[in-house]
């Protein structure tokens, strides 16, 4: 049978050993994923409705999953033909600091207005720039964006709407419908109509609004519009409203929003949630949780070394006098 | 002597016979009618009135109270009494009230003389007649009381008075379960003994009532019907948001002399539960989700509920998100998760600003829901040249369930697209170790993990430059690679410009494990290179994998 003191430091020993593993593992998982490492959203540029003169801009997110120091990423344009017709913001610099998983950086395009009908190629090469952590060949890893982009003489009108909105609003003023429309041809667009049917709570209809009265969005770009019903004729209270978007007699889009109507005294609450721009680590939460559970057990540790330390003399007198016996026992 | 006494006595008996024999013919023309001795000293100076006048239209409800008025003198200065009999028959009473030989209305107090006098009846129950006859008689205080003849007094407030009887409410129904914003409709079925009464119906929510009112006022009232001859009906537009269950309501009926029925009936009726709906979906704000290299990110899905039961019913909403060709019924189980396509059965939360739910008298509220998303979601961007699925998009769907466990999907209306990642991470150096001078690293490669850590296929590029030292440089071709265990010799040559290597490391399925390549190095030292350390740059381009090969 295990002597109780033995025991007691096997066990201690056991849970120091959790701890160090959940606190390192995720770092040993990095580890093993490598050193550095960077990603470019989306993983190219190409666009096969150019129209001479026109121009469209791509955001591209860089990311790094652990941004534990300052870092560049160095933009290099290898495109012969092309090279000409971009233009990147920031610059070919991009700060990626401590901390910030993501950094935006918009890649420009602009054809020149005597382009010449065709397909043209080039890359885009997005280098991580971090202190070298030194050995003989420094490795340095890099994403290459492909550039795709064909000039044409066509007119291509794509438009869809991706989000409609109607705020609540206080009676005595209009009802705003919000759309957010993505371009996506080589032509300023909007869509021809919109028809907002509005009923009670109970779908009874009350009121029919339309409007072809639409502010356009330019092309390759997605934006936000407003379209403004004045006199709108309903009471105070919850509406149902179902809304359609035509773009002649195809209908782009149709969902159904609630809204209310304020009274004066009333406050507007307008309620708006950004696009996703936040990321969590599983290996940052596994790291606090072992740090937290190593430093408990060091400090339980300490106690019972320091404070129970008397029984265990006690009971290891105890042991000493009966191998001293036994030593004795044995002389004898 | 003797004699005189005997003519005496005959005297005394003719004369008691012939007084007798007076009195019998006084009395003989009498009958069963009493004499009723007028003092022409007590008069009426006012003729007696109904107080208020009740006429045919008018009449004195059930329970009600009819006053009578009148003013009368006395020439001896006598108190006097307002009697108001049923019959036209009276008895003075001497220092006493009068007394109704056939019943009284009513008999007021004493009265001073020239001052007016008043009594009152309440309408019984048993009164069930139309309307009834009534004589007032004045009569006068007195040792030797005497009465007026009767006056029925004259025109609206003249004999007879009238009665209106409580109607009876027999039966009340509804026509069944209703939804919130729907009207129920109550039907009674009444009776009135007075012939030509209309009835009105009632309907309380809580009993009592005040007046012709239920006694809450209107926050306690359902319904009231116009008068309606004997089935009145009237309906309760019933509000939204209002709770799924069982609601009492007392009715009452009244006449069109706001008369109430002598009793209540009392029921229930049911408002249903509603199958929630979902509005105001929002995919990420409709905006295209760019992912982190790596790394988890965060996608939020809004959408507004409305139970017209309110939105304290909501017990449950959640959320699936998934590639488009998956579809919801793909995703629609946590078994089904697959960080690549499917991220099924997120729980949301009721949003704690803007529209919260405040409440069982709120009808509507807003939930938010997290998702977390993995570096390795398949893309849906671009086209066949280069992503898989470019002709999908990914979507949610909102999932609600009430308290009485109603459930109701809606997707979102316009999915978004998930953008391509490519992205890797590589170790930073590349160590050869000690190679002695004219010899290479042979059959002993270093080797390279690449790990995809984006959302694509890749491929990479290579490129490098000189290996410098103190003792000169080591050439860029002396460095050669390849995609699995080679001999120097046998490698690629390195180059200062890029090559393409079709390494072909697929997409990572599993975020814990990304996928990996191994690149093999190899190097040549030149023999006449002095010892010493020399180090170079070689750079690892990830770029876009063919779609085939992911």
């Amino acid at each position: 049978m295990m002597a109780p003191k033995k025991s007691y430091i096997y066990k201690f020993i056991g849970v120091i050993l959790i701890s160090l593993l959940i606190y390192l593992g995720p770092i040993v998982a990095r580890c093993n994923a490598g050193d550095s490492g960077i990603g470019a959203s989306p993983a190219y540029i190409r666009n096969d409705n150019l129209l001479p003169g026109s121009s469209f801009e791509e955001e591209i997110i860089l990311s790094r999953s652990n941004p534990d120091k300052d870092a560049q990423a160095v933009i290099e344009i290898d495109a012969k033909d092309i090279a000409s017709w971009i233009t990147l913001n920031p610059g070919s610099i991009v700060s990626l600091p401590q901390g910030e998983e993501r950094v935006s950086m918009k890649v420009s395009i602009k054809v020149p207005s005597d382009a010449k009908i065709g397909s043209y190629v080039g890359y885009l090469r997005i280098k991580l720039q971090e202190v070298s952590s030194g050995g003989q060949i420094q490795v340095i890893p890099a994403v290459r964006l492909d550039v795709n982009l064909t000039v044409v003489n066509t007119e291509y009108k794509v438009i869809k709407v991706q989000l409609a909105q109607i705020y609540d609003y206080i009676i005595s003023d209009p009802l705003t419908l919000q759309l957010k429309i993505k371009n996506e041809g080589n032509v300023d667009a909007e869509p021809s109509k919109v028809k907002v049917d509005v009923k009670s709570l109970n779908n009874t209809p009350i009121a029919t609004l339309e409007s072809t009265n639409i502010p356009t969005v330019k092309a390759f770009a997605i934006d936000e519009v407003t379209v403004t019903f004045t006199n709108p004729g309903l009471v105070l209270g919850d509406y149902f409203a179902d809304v359609y978007v035509y773009d002649g007699t195809q209908q782009l889009y149709k969902d159904t929003i609630t809204f209310t109507v304020l009274g004066q005294s009333e406050d507007v609450t307008i309620t708006t949630t950004g696009a996703a721009d936040t990321t969590r680590l599983l290996g940052q939460i596994l790291v606090i949780v072992g740090v937290i559970l190593l430093i408990v057990s060091i400090i339980v540790g300490l106690i019972y070394f320091l404070f129970l330390k008397k029984n265990a003399k006690k009971r290891e007198g105890s042991f000493v006098s009966l191998t001293g016996q036994r030593e004795e026992n044995k002389k004898n | 002597m003797l004699r005189g006494k005997e003519n005496n006595f005959r005297t005394l008996i003719l004369a008691l016979g012939g007084l007798f024999i007076l009195i019998a013919f006084v009395y003989a023309d009498t009958s069963d009618t009493f004499v009723n001795v007028y003092d022409s000293n007590i008069q009426f100076i006012q003729t007696p009135a109904e107080f208020p006048a009740s006429v045919a239209n008018t009449p004195i409800n059930q329970s009600g109270i009819i006053s009578f008025l009148a003013t009368a003198t006395d020439d001896g200065g006598y108190k006097y009494y307002l009697a108001v009999c049923k019959t036209d028959a009276i008895i003075a009473g001497n220092n006493a009230a009068p007394t109704c030989i056939n019943g009284a209305w009513c008999i007021s107090n004493e009265t001073n003389s020239g001052e007016q006098a008043s009594c009152s009846y309440t309408i019984q129950s048993t009164d069930t007649s139309t309307s009834y006859s009534w004589y007032a008689f004045v009569c006068n205080k007195s040792p030797t009381a005497i009465c007026t003849s009767s006056s029925q007094g004259s025109g609206n407030s003249g004999s007879p008075f009238f009665v209106n009887h409580k109607p009876t409410l027999l039966s009340v129904n509804n026509d069944g379960s209703k939804n919130p914003g729907e009207s129920i409709t109550f039907s009674a079925q009444g009776s009135d003994p007075d012939a030509g009464n209309s009835l009105k119906l009632l309907i309380c929510k809580t009993p009592g009532i005040s007046g012709i009112d239920c006694d809450g006022g209107a926050n306690d009232t359902y319904c009231t019907s116009l008068y309606s001859g004997t089935s009145p009906a009237c309906s309760y537009d019933i509000p939204i948001p209002t709770e799924d269950k069982n609601y009492s309501y007392y009715a009452y009926v009244f006449d069109n002399f706001n008369l109430v029925s002598s009793n209540v009936i009392s029921g229930s009726f049911v408002v249903k539960n509603v199958i929630p709906v979902i509005t105001n979906i929002s995919l990420n704000s409709g905006y295209d989700i760019s992912l982190v290299q790596r790394g988890v990110t965060d996608v939020v899905v809004t959408g507004t509920i409305t139970d017209n039961n309110s939105c304290a019913d909501i017990t449950t909403v959640r959320t699936s998100f998934y590639r488009s060709d998956i579809g919801f019924s793909g995703c629609d189980d946590s078994s089904k998760a697959d960080t690549n396509n499917c991220y099924p059965d997120v729980t949301c939360e009721l949003m704690t600003y803007g529209n919260k739910c405040d409440g069982s008298n709120d009808v509507s509220a807003n939930y938010i829901c997290h998702i977390s998303v993995q570096y390795n979601a398949d893309p849906t961007d671009g086209n066949s040249h280069n992503i898989k699925y470019y002709d999908q998009n990914w979507r949610a769907v909102l999932k609600v369930i009430d308290n009485n466990g109603q459930t109701s999907y809606l997707e979102v209306a316009s999915g978004v697209e998930i953008m391509s990642l490519i992205s890797m991470n590589i170790q930073s150096s590349l160590d050869y170790g000690a190679v002695i001078r004219g010899h290479s690293t042979g059959g002993d490669p270093v080797v390279l993990d690449i790990f995809n850590t984006g959302n694509v296929g890749i491929d990479i590029e290579i490129a490098g430059s000189a290996m410098i030292g103190e003792g000169g440089s080591i050439p860029v071709e002396n460095q050669e690679y390849g995609i699995s265990y080679f001999t120097y010799g046998l490698g690629t040559d390195l180059s200062e410009n890029f090559s393409e290597v079709e390494i072909n490391i697929r997409k990572t399925l599993l975020p814990i494990s990304p996928s990996i390549g191994k690149l093999y190095w190899g190097i040549e030292i030149p023999a006449n290179l002095k010892a010493g350390s020399y180090t170079g740059t070689n750079r690892v381009v990830a770029v876009l994998g063919e779609v085939d090969e992911w």
